[in-house]
C-alpha cells in the first residue's frame, strides 16, 4: 500500500505542477492565440450581442488559400453538417458522433439566420446568427471572420464568448476547471483542420 | 479450528480498496493524457509550419493535461466509493467462500465478486444514462465503460488476491489479538 499511496501523493504533485503552469503561462497564451493586439482590439460581426458577463477570447491563424477557399469549409460547421474539422476522435469519446466532411457539400453552403447547427449528436446546438459567404459566419456571437492579406492569403479570426461566468460561481468553476481549456483544444484543432482542408484544396 | 479474520480491520480495507481505485484513476487519465497528447501532437505538425509549432504545442499538451487531470480527481471521488465497496465485499466474501484461503480459488472468486459487482454498478448506470450507453457510440462506449470495466475487474482480482493472502497470514499467525484479550479476561 506504500507504493500505492507515493504514486497517488506523486501523480497529485504532478497534477499541481500541471496547473500552476496552465495558469502561470499557458492560459495567458492561448486566450488570444495566434491574434495580433489589432485583430483583439476589432470590432467584429455579431460583438453586439456579446454581453459584459461573458469571457471573450480572440484566436487567429495563417491561411496559404485565399478567403473563398476557406469559406465554404466554414459554412458547413456543425454535427448535423460537414463536421467541426478539429480532433472528431476526442469529440467522438463524448458521444458526438462526428464526422468531419471530406470535401465541400453544395448543400450546406448556404446556412440562414435561425438554422440549428448541433454540437454533438442529441447534444447542444447553437443558432446561425449572421453569415455572409467567405467573410463571417457567426453563431450567437462566436464568429469566424475572414481577413483577405493578399490574393492567396487569408487571415481566420474567431471570438468566442464564453457562458456568463461572471453572474455565478458554480459557472465559473465549471467553466475555468474543464470548458475553458477543452474549448481552447477543440477550437484551436478547429481552426487548423480548416487550414488544413483550405490549403489541401 | 474455525478460522477468523476478524482482526483485519474493517475500516482499514475499506480505505486500502479507496486508494487502489483512485491509484487506478490516476493510471487511466495518465495514458489518457499521453493518448491525446501524442495524437493531437500529429496533427498540430502536420498542419503548422515550423515557426508557429511550439506556442501551440505547448498550449495544446498543457490543456489536455490541465482538463484531464480535473476530470480525474472529479472521477476519483466515486471511484474511491466504488473501491471500498468492492474491498469489503471482497473482505466478507473471501473467507466465506474460501475457507482454506487458497491462491487460485481466491483470485476465481474475487474475479465472479468483482463481475457482480460491476454489473450492478453498469445496471445503475444504465438506469441512469439509457441510450448514451449503447454500442452506437462505439468510442464513447470503450472510453467510458469498456477498458474501466477492464480496469477494475483486474484492481478487484489483483485486490482479492492480495486480502486473501494478509487473512491466510493472520490465520496462520493464530487466534487475534483481540480475541487472546477477551478470553484472557473471561
Amino acid at each position: 500500500m506504500k507504493r500505492i499511496k507515493r504514486f497517488i501523493k506523486y501523480v497529485l504533485l504532478f497534477y499541481v505542477f500541471i496547473a500552476f503552469i496552465y495558469w502561470i503561462a499557458i492560459r495567458p497564451l492561448h486566450s488570444n492565440w495566434g491574434a495580433t493586439t489589432a485583430e483583439l482590439h476589432m470590432q467584429l460581426p455579431d460583438d453586439d450581442v456579446i454581453s459584459s458577463n461573458r469571457i471573450v477570447s480572440t484566436r487567429a491563424i495563417n491561411i496559404n488559400a485565399p478567403k473563398e477557399k476557406v469559406g465554404p469549409w466554414i459554412a458547413q460547421t456543425g454535427q448535423n453538417r460537414g463536421g467541426f474539422n478539429s480532433y472528431y476522435w476526442l469529440e467522438n469519446l463524448f458521444g458526438a458522433m462526428m464526422v468531419n466532411a471530406v470535401t465541400i457539400h453544395p448543400e450546406w453552403q448556404n446556412p440562414q439566420p435561425g438554422d440549428t447547427v448541433y454540437y454533438g449528436k442529441n447534444e447542444g446546438y447553437a443558432l446561425v446568427s449572421l453569415f455572409k459567404p467567405n467573410e463571417y459566419y457567426s453563431l450567437s456571437g462566436w464568429t469566424f471572420y475572414l481577413q483577405p492579406v493578399d490574393a492567396k492569403h487569408t487571415r481566420l479570426i474567431v471570438r468566442y464568448p464564453s457562458m456568463e461566468v461572471r453572474q455565478s460561481k458554480f459557472a465559473a468553476l465549471y467553466y475555468y476547471g474543464l470548458f475553458e481549456p477543452l474549448h481552447f483544444i477543440m477550437e484551436s484543432g478547429m481552426m487548423m483542420g480548416i487550414k488544413r482542408n483550405a490549403e489541401k484544396q | 479450528m474455525e478460522k477468523s479474520s476478524s482482526h483485519v480491520s474493517l475500516k482499514m480495507v475499506a480505505f486500502n480498496g479507496a486508494l487502489v481505485a483512485v491509484a487506478a484513476v490516476f493510471i487511466y487519465a495518465l495514458m489518457m493524457i499521453i493518448y491525446t497528447i501524442s495524437r493531437s501532437s500529429v496533427t498540430i505538425v502536420q498542419t503548422m509550419p515550423p515557426s508557429e509549432r511550439a506556442a501551440i504545442l505547448w498550449a495544446n499538451g498543457f490543456s489536455i493535461a490541465y482538463s484531464i487531470a480535473v476530470f480525474s480527481v472529479l472521477m476519483a471521488i466515486p471511484s474511491a466509493a466504488a473501491g471500498s465497496v468492492a474491498a469489503i465485499m471482497l473482505k466478507k466474501l473471501l473467507p466465506y467462500f474460501n475457507r482454506r484461503f487458497l491462491f487460485r480459488k481466491a483470485i476465481l472468486i474475487s474475479f465472479v465478486i468483482a463481475l457482480c459487482l460491476l454489473t450492478i454498478m453498469y445496471l445503475l448506470l444504465y438506469s441512469l444514462l439509457k441510450e448514451w450507453m449503447t454500442f452506437r457510440y462505439p468510442e464513447t462506449f470503450l472510453f467510458w465503460f469498456v477498458f474501466p470495466a477492464f480496469i477494475f475487474l483486474a484492481v478487484c482480482t489483483a485486490g482479492g488476491s492480495k486480502i486473501n493472502q494478509v487473512l491466510n497470514t493472520a490465520y496462520q499467525n493464530g487466534i487475534p489479538r483481540q480475541e487472546k484479550f477477551i478470553a484472557k479476561e473471561k
